[in-house]
C-alpha cells in the first residue's frame, strides 16, 4: 500500500503541458503569429471569426465485450465452413450475410451481420473501414510466448473491469493509468481557446478514456448540459438560493472530499451557462436522428461540433458508451436487436457531419472490453481477447480492412483455447494512428501511448496502420516547449478560476 | 498514503477513550448516519438513551422487514406487479420497518452482490428480485458462507450472471461451460484479484509484484462446477421447466460437468461427488480463503463508514470475520459490530485538513431526507417515483449499470483526492450532470413531494417539515435543528453564518424552512459524512 498511488503520474512523463496559450485554431501552426501575439483578448477576438483547423475523435464504446466475429463474418464457401464449424449454434446463416468487397480481401470473402445495412453502404462508399483482431497487448506475443510466459500478458486478461480499463488507457501492464484521450488533452488541451470547458466531452458519465493527469472530461446528456433550477432567477427566492449557493461553494473547505464536491458543483454550474448558450444559438440540424438513446447521444455530439466556434474548440474528443454486449446468453437475438441501433446511429451521425461540412475533420471509432470466444457455451459466448472494430469518417480510407482477419478454426496459431484469439494488432497501434491524425506530434506520441515503441517507431515516415489520411499538421513542432501549465480542466469544473490549493 | 494514515493512528488512542464517553445526540446522529439509511429526531433521541451497544443489541433482535411478502400481498389483490411496484415496496420497508441496521447492511450487500433490473430477466421477475433482496436481508446478520451459497444458487443471480441453465461441456459440438459466474464469484464476491494480507494490503512476490489469486484455468474449472443448475420446477426440466424465481436453483445431474475439478489453493473435488456437493465444496473453498475477511471488511467499511480505512481498521474487522470470539468464521453480526464500533469509525472529525469518512451515496441523500423528515402520504403507501433516479443520481437500488456496481472500491477522483492517493468511490457518479440533477431532484422532494402528479392527489408523498416550520421564525433555532438531523451537529461556523444571513431575507416560515433544508442537502458539508 505504501505509496502505490504516487507512482501514478510519473512513469507517463506528463509533467509538462505544451503551451500554446489561447491561440485560435487558425493561428495554430503559424509561428509568426504566435510569436507576436500572446494576448488573451486578441485571440478570443480572432477565434470568433476563424473557420480554421478543427478535428474531433468520437469513441463509441461497446460495454460488455461485443461479439464482433458475428459482426464481420467470413462468407466464402471454405471460410464460412470454418466459421460455422467453430461457432456452431452461434453461426449466422451464410445466406443472410450482407456482402461487402474490401479493397484488400486477404484471399477471403466477407459479409456483415444482416441487420447493419447502413454500415454496408458506408463501407461501399469508402467512409468506413474495419480494423480486425485488435486488442490489448503489453508487447508483441505469440502463442508459444503466451504459454511459456516469455511475453507479458495484459493484467486481468478476459476480465471486464481490467480490459475496459486497458482499452481506455492502452497501458495494459498497469492498473492505475490515465486514459489516452486524457493524456492527449494534457498535451494538446491548451490549443482550445476555451479553457472553461474540457477538450473531452462525455455523453456517458465518468470514464477512464478521457481522464488525463491534468485533464478531465465534461459530462453532458443527449439533451445537452444541465443547469441548476432557479439559479440566477429574478425572484427573491431565487436570489437567496443563488447567493447562498455561491457563498457555500466559495468556502475554503478543510476536508478534501468537501472541497472536491464544491468544485464539481461550481464547475457544473458555470460550464452549463456557457455551453447551453452556445447550443441554444445553433440553427437546427437537418439530419434526422432516430429516437434511440445512441442516436440521440450522437445528435448531441453533432450539435456540440456544430457549436465548435462559439465554444472556442479546435480539438475535441467525445465518448459514448453503449452497454449490454456481454452476451453469455442469447447472443443471436440480442445482436439482432442491438446492431440495427448502432448501424442507424453511425449512419445518421455521418450524414450530420456531411451536412456540417466537417466529415473530413471528424473520425469515429469503436472500442470494447474484448472480443468473445469463437466457441459457444450453448447459448452465447464468453470473454475473450482480440476483436474487430469500426473506423468511420471522411478522412478514413474506407472500404477496406486493416490488421489481419484471423483464422477461426480451433487450435490455430492465435488460439489460446476456446477461440480466445491473441490480437494481431495492439490497441497502441490503433490509437497511435488516431492520435497522429488528431494532431499529436510524433515526438509526443510516447506521452500519449507510453508503450508505443514496442509496436511502432514514432519517427517512422509510414503511419502505424494507414487507416486515416495523414494529419494536415501536427501541433508538436509548431510551438515552443516548456511553458507553464495554465487552465487545466478540472473534473467537470470551469477552468482557471479560483480552485484554492492548500 | 502512509503519511495520511499516521494522522488516524495518532488520534486513535485518545479517541478510543472518547468512544466510551456518554453518547450525546450529535454523536448518536453521526453514528446513525453510518448505521442506518437515515434517522429522524426520535431515533436520535432513542439511540442517545440506549447507547451504541444497546442500540445495536436492540437492532440485532428486530424482526426482519422482508420485501417479498408485501409484494405478494399486492399481487394477491389482482394487481399485475412491475418493477415500479417493487420499488414502492422497497421504500415502504425502508421507511417503516424497525430493522434499520439490517436494511442498511442489506443495501450495502446489494452493492457488492450486484443484480440489476437493467437486465430484463431481473426487471420482469419482480417477486424473484424481491426474494433475492430478502435473502440479503436474512443473511445480513447471519453467516457469510450461507450468504455466498445462497447468492450463488439464487435464480435471479443465475439469470443475471448466466449460470442458470449452464450446461456441461460438449466437446463434440465445441461447447464449453459459461464462465461468467465462475469469474465474478471470485473477483467480486469473495476473494478479489490478488492475494491480500489480513490488513487488506497486497502480498508481493520476490519481484515486488502482486500475486494473482486465480488464473483463467481456475475459471474454467469453477465454470464446470456451476453447471447443471436450473429452476426448481414442479415438473423438473432443465431446459424448459417453468421458471420458479423464489426458490434456489436445483441441480440437474445429466447437465452437470462430470469428473473431478480443481479448486483454488491445491484443492479439488473428486469425481464421485454430486453436483450440489461440488457447489458446496467450491463455496467452502472460497469461504476458507484468507482473502475473504479483508476483502469483505474493506467493502463494508467503505459502504458504511469511510472510503479510506487504515490497514489496522481492516485488520480488526477481518479478524472479527475470521473469528467472532467463539471460533465461528464468517459471523456477519460480529463483522457489522466491528465495522461500526471500531475506534476509527467512532473518531469525532478533526478540524484539520482531513479526508476521514465518505461521500454520501448520491441516491441515499434522497432516502435520508425521506427518513429524517418522515415522508408520508394520506394513502399510507409509498408510490414514490424513482424513474429519473438513474439519470439524476446516477444510482437506484438494484439498477446498477453492471455487476461492478455504480462505483468501484478503488475509484480515485482526479485532483486533490487522487493526488493524495485516496479512494472515493462515490465520486465516480458525481458528474456535471448528476451534481446538478440530483440537487434539482432534492429540491423537488422538499418543495413538491416524491412522486410527481399521481392520479390520486392524496398519494403525494411529502416530507413533514412541521417542526422546522414552527421553528423557522427563529433562524438560528431552525439551523440548530437541521444541523443535528443533517450534519450531526458538525456544521461549520462559516456555513451557519451564510445560511443565517441569506435565510433571514425570506419571511415566510414555510419557504424559509424548505430553503434551509434544500441548501443544507446540496452543501459540501452535508455531502460528506466525516
Amino acid at each position: 500500500m505504501k505509496d502505490d498511488r504516487k507512482k501514478k503520474d510519473a512513469p507517463e512523463g506528463v509533467s509538462r503541458r505544451n503551451f500554446l496559450g489561447t491561440a485560435s485554431c487558425a493561428a495554430v501552426g503559424s509561428t509568426a503569429l504566435f510569436s507576436t501575439v500572446l494576448d488573451l483578448g486578441m485571440f478570443n477576438a480572432l477565434a470568433s471569426t476563424t473557420t480554421g483547423d478543427y478535428k474531433a475523435l468520437v469513441c463509441l464504446f461497446f460495454g460488455g465485450g461485443i461479439d464482433s466475429f458475428n459482426l464481420l463474418v467470413p462468407s466464402g464457401p471454405a471460410e464460412y465452413a470454418e466459421y460455422a464449424q467453430v461457432r456452431q449454434d452461434l453461426a449466422l446463416p451464410q445466406i443472410d450475410l450482407l456482402p461487402i468487397a474490401p479493397a484488400t480481401p486477404q484471399g477471403r470473402q466477407f459479409g456483415l451481420h444482416p441487420n447493419v445495412p447502413e454500415l454496408q453502404t458506408l463501407f461501399a462508399n469508402g467512409q468506413l473501414a474495419f480494423l480486425n483482431n485488435v486488442g490489448t497487448l503489453v508487447e508483441p506475443m505469440t502463442l508459444q510466448q503466451y504459454r511459456d510466459g516469455t511475453a507479458r500478458r495484459p493484467l486481468g486478461l478476459f476480465s471486464h473491469s481490467d480490459q475496459q480499463m486497458h482499452w481506455q488507457t492502452s497501458i495494459p501492464d498497469r492498473r492505475n493509468a490515465s486514459g489516452w484521450a486524457g493524456r492527449m488533452a494534457d498535451v494538446l488541451g491548451s490549443v482550445n481557446n476555451n479553457q472553461n470547458i474540457s477538450m473531452n466531452i462525455s455523453l456517458s458519465g465518468q470514464n477512464t478514456f478521457q481522464s488525463g493527469n491534468i485533464t478531465a472530461h465534461y459530462t453532458i446528456t443527449e439533451n445537452g448540459s444541465r443547469g441548476l433550477r432557479g439559479y440566477g432567477g429574478p425572484s427573491l427566492t431565487d436570489q437567496v438560493r443563488t447567493d447562498s449557493i455561491d457563498n457555500l461553494l466559495a468556502m475554503n473547505y478543510q476536508h478534501v472530499f468537501e472541497q472536491a464536491f464544491a468544485d464539481r458543483m461550481r464547475g457544473a454550474i458555470d460550464a452549463h451557462l456557457e455551453f447551453s448558450a452556445a447550443i441554444a444559438a445553433l440553427p437546427p440540424l437537418q439530419t434526422v436522428f432516430s429516437q434511440t438513446q445512441l442516436s440521440q447521444d450522437f445528435r448531441m455530439v453533432a450539435q456540440t461540433i456544430q457549436a465548435r466556434q462559439s465554444l472556442g474548440m479546435c480539438r475535441q474528443t467525445f465518448f459514448i458508451s453503449m452497454g449490454g454486449w456481454d452476451h453469455h446468453d442469447e447472443v443471436l437475438v440480442n445482436q439482432e436487436n442491438m446492431l440495427p441501433i448502432v448501424s442507424a446511429a453511425l449512419s445518421e451521425f455521418n450524414a450530420a457531419m456531411v451536412e456540417l461540412g466537417v466529415e473530413n475533420d471528424v473520425t469515429t471509432f469503436t472500442a470494447s472490453d474484448f472480443g468473445r470466444t469463437l466457441t459457444s457455451n450453448g447459448r452465447g459466448s464468453d470473454h475473450a481477447w482480440g476483436g474487430n472494430h469500426i473506423i468511420m469518417g471522411g478522412a478514413v480510407r474506407g472500404g477496406d480492412f486493416y490488421g489481419q482477419y484471423p483464422n477461426l478454426y480451433l487450435g490455430n496459431s492465435l488460439d489460446t483455447g476456446r477461440g480466445r484469439l491473441i490480437p494481431t494488432t495492439s490497441t497502441d497501434l490503433y490509437f497511435a494512428e488516431l492520435a497522429l491524425w488528431y494532431g499529436v506530434a510524433p515526438q509526443d506520441l510516447e506521452i500519449v501511448l507510453p508503450n508505443i515503441r514496442r509496436f511502432y517507431d514514432p519517427a517512422s515516415p509510414t503511419p502505424p496502420l494507414g487507416i486515416v489520411s495523414p494529419a494536415t499538421q501536427s501541433f508538436g513542432p509548431m510551438y515552443p516547449r516548456g511553458g507553464n501549465i495554465t487552465g487545466s480542466s478540472r473534473p467537470d469544473r470551469a477552468g482557471p478560476r479560483g480552485r484554492k490549493r492548500r | 498514503m502512509a503519511v495520511a494514515f499516521a494522522v488516524i493512528a495518532a488520534s486513535c488512542g485518545t479517541l478510543l477513550a472518547q468512544s466510551q464517553e456518554p453518547l450525546t445526540p450529535r454523536r448518536a446522529s453521526r453514528f446513525l448516519a453510518q448505521a442506518t439509511l437515515g434517522a429522524d429526531w426520535e431515533e436520535i433521541q432513542r439511540a442517545t438513551q440506549l447507547g451504541l451497544e444497546g442500540w445495536l443489541d436492540d437492532q440485532f433482535q428486530q424482526p426482519i422487514g422482508y420485501h417479498e411478502p408485501p409484494l405478494q400481498a399486492i399481487e394477491n389483490r389482482g394487481v399485475v406487479l412491475d418493477s415500479a411496484i417493487r420499488r414502492a415496496v422497497w421504500w415502504e420497508q425502508v421507511m417503516e420497518s424497525p430493522d434499520l441496521l439490517r436494511q442498511r447492511v442489506a443495501l450495502a450487500l446489494s452493492e457488492i452482490y450486484v443484480i440489476s433490473d437493467n437486465v430484463t430477466a431481473v426487471d420482469d421477475n419482480v417477486l424473484g428480485t424481491a426474494n433475492y433482496y430478502d435473502m440479503l436481508l436474512s443473511h445480513s446478520f447471519g453467516n457469510f458462507r450461507d450468504l455466498l451459497r445462497d447468492v450463488s444458487l439464487h435464480p435471479i443471480m443465475g439469470a443475471y450472471l448466466s449460470h442458470l441453465r449452464n450446461e456441461r461441456s460438449d466437446p463434440s459440438r465445441g461447447r464449453f461451460p459459461d464462465e461468467n459466474y465462475a469469474r465474478e464469484v471470485m473477483q467480486l464476491f469473495s476473494i478479489g484479484l490478488f492475494e491480500l494480507n489480513i490488513d487488506g494490503t497486497l502480498q508481493r512476490d520476490g519481484n515486488g509484484n502482486a500475486i494473482p489469486t486465480y488464473d483463467n484455468d481456475d475459471i474454467t474449472e469453477f465454470a464446470k462446477i456451476f453447471t447443471g443448475l436450473s429452476f426448481d420446477s414442479a415438473f423438473p426440466d432443465f431446459r424448459n421447466g417453468l421458471p420458479v424465481w423464489d426458490r434456489p436453483m436445483e441441480m440437474y445431474p445429466p447437465y452437470h460437468e462430470p469428473g473431478p475439478k480443481f479448486l483454488l489453493r491445491g484443492n479439488f473435488v473428486p469425481a464421485s461427488q454430486t453436483g450440489l456437493e461440488d457447489v458446496e465444496s467450491a463455496i467452502d473453498n472460497l469461504f476458507q480463503h484468507p482473502n475473504v475477511g479483508p476483502f469483505l471488511a474493506r467493502r463494508l467499511i467503505q459502504r458504511m463508514v469511510t472510503s479510506n480505512p487504515s490497514p489496522a481498521y481492516i485488520r480488526r474487522v477481518a479478524e472479527a470475520f475470521n473469528n467472532n470470539g467463539n471460533n465461528v468464521r464468517g459471523d456477519m453480526k460480529a463483522v457489522v459490530r466491528a465495522v461500526l464500533l471500531d475506534p476509527e469509525a467512532r473518531t469525532w472529525p478533526t478540524a484539520a485538513v482531513s479526508f476521514e469518512g465518505r461521500l454520501r451515496e448520491s441516491f441515499l441523500r434522497r432516502v435520508h431526507l425521506a427518513r429524517a423528515f418522515n415522508a408520508a402520504n394520506l394513502t399510507n403507501d409509498f408510490p414514490i417515483d424513482d424513474r429519473s433516479a438513474p439519470v439524476n443520481f446516477g444510482q437506484r437500488p438494484m439498477s446498477s449499470p453492471t455487476v461492478f456496481n455504480f462505483f468501484l472500491p478503488d475509484h480515485q477522483p482526479q485532483g486533490d483526492i487522487g493526488d493524495r492517493g485516496l479512494y472515493a468511490p462515490e465520486f465516480q457518479i458525481i458528474t456535471a450532470v448528476t451534481a446538478i440533477a440530483s440537487a434539482d431532484d432534492l429540491e423537488s422532494q422538499i418543495t413538491s413531494g416524491m412522486n410527481r402528479a399521481p392520479l390520486n392527489p392524496l398519494a403525494v408523498v411529502r416530507l413533514d417539515l412541521s417542526d422546522e416550520i414552527a421553528l423557522a421564525p427563529n433562524v438560528t433555532a431552525l439551523i440548530d435543528r437541521l444541523d443535528l438531523l443533517m450534519t450531526y451537529g458538525n456544521m461549520s461556523g462559516q456555513m451557519r453564518q451564510i445560511l443565517v444571513e441569506n435565510l433571514s431575507r425570506l419571511s415566510d416560515p414555510g419557504e424559509r424552512a424548505q430553503m434551509a433544508l434544500y441548501l443544507i442537502s446540496i452543501s459540501p458539508e452535508y455531502a460528506v459524512i466525516q
